[in-house]
């Protein structure tokens, strides 16, 4: 009995030590890099330690190195009240520059009291306006921001679906609350032209079953649709994908962002192409913009958004990009 | 066991032959006698439900009442009905498992782990998620007698804890938020072939509509042929009672609970398999659909009364209106509300002929 307590209390020192160590060196990079007298910027997101943001942090921690600044990169696992703290850390720190992901209103004042006290800053991912109609860009007083914008995506996947031969359009909503979601649909339609159809499966990648029996029914029950767009790479991957074969569909899929099984799929012809958002380039071209304002007091894009994808990955460059995503920058 | 006397379901159609004519049976047609079963209600629902979609059925060929149709709600139907009915015995015996919904995706992931990361063989795999599972019923259910504590607390409990285990140990082993399974693992095929594949060549059934077909009819014996069946009964309708005439309550109640989460093994291990990979969210939020199709089936959220038939033809009903949503070509934006209004009238179909039923049995 008291041999497992010490193993558990052993455990949990580990579990301290570890901690401590991961947050000295986060913290240790930006006095090491102040004694090179380069640029130090601070980098807050509201990102995880998944595959989308471990690509943004490869673009970033490039840049850096490309540029020889010093960049402290945060993230905050989608919790606005950890962001907001790194933020205001960030700015007890005066640095040189300031990279926010607006996950939410709240952070982006937090973001907007940092750019209040005269710290360049520049958003990342989440372009959006205020509910009173702003840009977040005009909101919150930063120099640009660089994203994906959800309507101007959805309309290049409707542009492309149509050049391919669609005359009918299904778009999969699979998350009935998203704002962004809409977006794209709403985008796909005008960029399509033609009859498009919105079709919401809440919660489908919880009930994924049921979802590919939904829309296999929708499928065989119009005919004329022959493109699908779907908005997550799990949702193309696997319930379109099941769907059109249950149905015996020849509708064309497109998907918003890949996965090793998408750019699998797109070699082997069952996903027309996939959109995009290039993250890596929402990781890397901030640090770029923060130093050309520093330096040469440049601001890119115009007070506007600084657009990093929809970038296409169809058949041509599906290889390139698949041996990209194993070096972990697509 | 001599429990025939003592059972204390509320309306059971008696089951003794009648002897000597007896006037307490004197005035019991078999009208009346059908009327009395639980599931009645449920199966007139479903008519009226199957009927209304039939009519507003806007495809050209009249999809929904064909039998491409067919495959499309049992499909839908077919996994809600397999927990439905677990979780209908469950509520006969007067508990809840509000993580019954997860514990598919916590079991097809688990599935997932092993095949991918432990490379061992599906089948193999299969059998030690079914083994987790009734550790995790087991868990439930001992909980629940131990601690006297409401099982509508305790799973909620269990929903939680394992919701955030999907999701943390899968980011934690993939890195993202699911896990791929490949159809060259070993034992795969085999596997598919029994609990993801189809039937019936030009139309493609699931396979998980013959699972769900199967534990209906077993789950249906038990409980009104085995004396086991007799003791879901007993606890439900009143644990001390049943005690008090030797009835394994806490054994019963445990069993139960292990049913249930072995039933959403099996739906998480055929959604595991048919779409070869498993997403951490799965299965979150199902419980409502399973406890709602019990309800609809007519099973008392008091315990003590209720039927597995019912259960399904309660799934059969959202499977209906699911599909028959989409045939209608109503707007999907709506699709909950829809779902609502006809769980009202399915309900209130049921409710009336019950009460019509029990007026009648005098």
């Amino acid at each position: 009995m008291s041999r497992i307590r010490v193993v558990i209390g052993l455990a949990a020192l580990c579990l301290v030590a570890v901690a401590c160590q991961s947050g000295t060196s986060s913290s240790g990079t930006s006095p090491a890099a102040a004694a090179g007298s380069s640029y130090r910027f601070y980098f807050v997101t509201h990102g995880d330690n998944g595959t989308f943001w471990s690509v943004v942090q490869k673009g970033e921690s490039q840049a850096a190195s490309d540029l020889g600044v010093s960049v402290n990169y945060q993230g905050s696992n989608n919790d606005d009240n950890q962001e907001c703290q790194f933020i205001s850390a960030a700015v007890t720190a005066k640095p040189d520059g300031l990279v926010v992901s607006p996950h939410s209103q709240t952070v982006l004042d937090c973001a907007k009291q940092a750019a209040g006290q005269g710290i360049p800053l520049i958003l990342i991912n989440n372009c959006g306006t205020t509910s009173g109609g702003q840009s977040y860009i005009a909101y919150s007083g930063a120099l640009t921001c660089v994203g994906q914008p959800e309507t101007a995506a959805g309309q290049q996947a409707g542009v492309r679906l149509k050049a391919d031969g669609g005359h009918k359009l299904l778009c999969e909503i699979h998350e009935a609350t998203s704002t962004s979601l809409r977006d794209r649909c709403a985008g796909a339609k005008a960029g399509f032209g033609g009859s498009e159809e919105d079709l919401v499966i809440d919660n489908a990648k919880s009930n994924v079953a049921s979802a590919t029996a939904t829309l296999q029914a929708k499928l065989s029950a119009d005919k004329s649709i022959d493109a699908i767009l779907a908005l997550d790479p799990d949702v193309a991957k696997n319930i379109v994908e099941a769907a059109v074969t249950g149905a015996s569909s020849s509708a064309k899929i497109a998907t918003f962002d890949i996965s090793t099984g998408v750019i699998a799929d797109i070699q082997s012809g069952k996903i027309d192409f996939a959109i995009d958002q290039q993250q890596y380039l929402q990781g890397y071209l901030p640090i770029v913009f923060l130093k050309l304002y520093k330096q040469n007091a440049n601001t890119v894009g115009g007070f506007d958004t600084v657009k990093s994808g929809p970038g296409i990955v169809d058949k041509t460059n599906a290889s390139t990009v698949a041996s990209l995503a194993g070096k972990g920058t697509r | 066991m001599s429990l025939a006397g003592t059972q204390p379901r509320p309306s059971p159609a008696p089951r003794q032959a009648g002897v000597a004519k007896d006037e307490r049976l004197a005035g019991v047609s078999i009208v009346a006698r059908l009327l009395q079963r639980p599931e009645l209600g449920a199966l007139i629902g479903a008519l009226a439900v199957y009927l209304l979609f039939a009519t507003v059925d806007a495809t050209p060929g009249h999809l929904f009442s064909s039998i491409g149709g067919m495959q499309n709600w049992t499909d839908a139907a077919s996994t809600y009905g397999i927990m439905a009915v677990a979780v209908a015995l469950l509520m006969i015996g007067g508990e809840f498992d509000l993580s019954a919904g997860v514990m598919t995706g916590t079991s097809g992931l688990l599935l997932g782990m092993l095949i991918t990361r432990q490379q061992v063989n599906v089948w193999f795999a299969i059998v030690a998620v079914m083994v987790f599972a009734a550790i995790i019923g087991i868990a439930n259910g001992v909980l629940v007698v131990r601690t006297k504590l409401p099982s509508f607390i305790i799973t909620l409990g269990t929903f939680f804890v394992l919701r955030g285990v999907d999701v943390g140990v899968t980011r934690l082993l993939t890195n993202t938020v699911r896990f791929d399974i490949s159809d060259q693992a070993p034992g795969f095929r085999s596997a598919q072939s029994i609990f993801g594949s189809t039937f019936l060549a030009p139309y493609n059934f699931q396979d998980a509509v013959l699972w769900w077909v199967a534990i209906t009819v077993g789950a249906t014996w038990v409980l009104t042929q085995t004396t086991f069946g007799n003791w879901i009964f007993a606890v439900g309708g009143d644990a001390n009672a049943a005690r008090a005439v030797g009835v394994p309550v806490a054994r019963t109640k445990i069993i139960l609970f292990m049913y249930t989460a072995m039933s959403a093994a099996v739906v998480g291990i055929m959604v595991a398999l048919r779409f070869k990979g498993i997403q951490s969210g799965q299965g979150v939020g199902l419980e409502f659909f399973y406890i709602i199709a019990a309800v609809v089936g007519g099973c008392l959220l008091t315990g003590g009364y209720g039927s597995a038939i019912g259960a399904s033809l309660g799934a059969l009903i959202i499977g209906f209106a699911q599909i028959g949503i989409i045939f209608a070509n109503w707007d999907s934006n709506w699709y909950y509300t829809f779902l609502g209004v006809i769980l009202f009238l399915a309900v209130g179909v049921n409710t009336l002929v019950r009460r019509r039923a029990a007026s009648a049995r005098r």
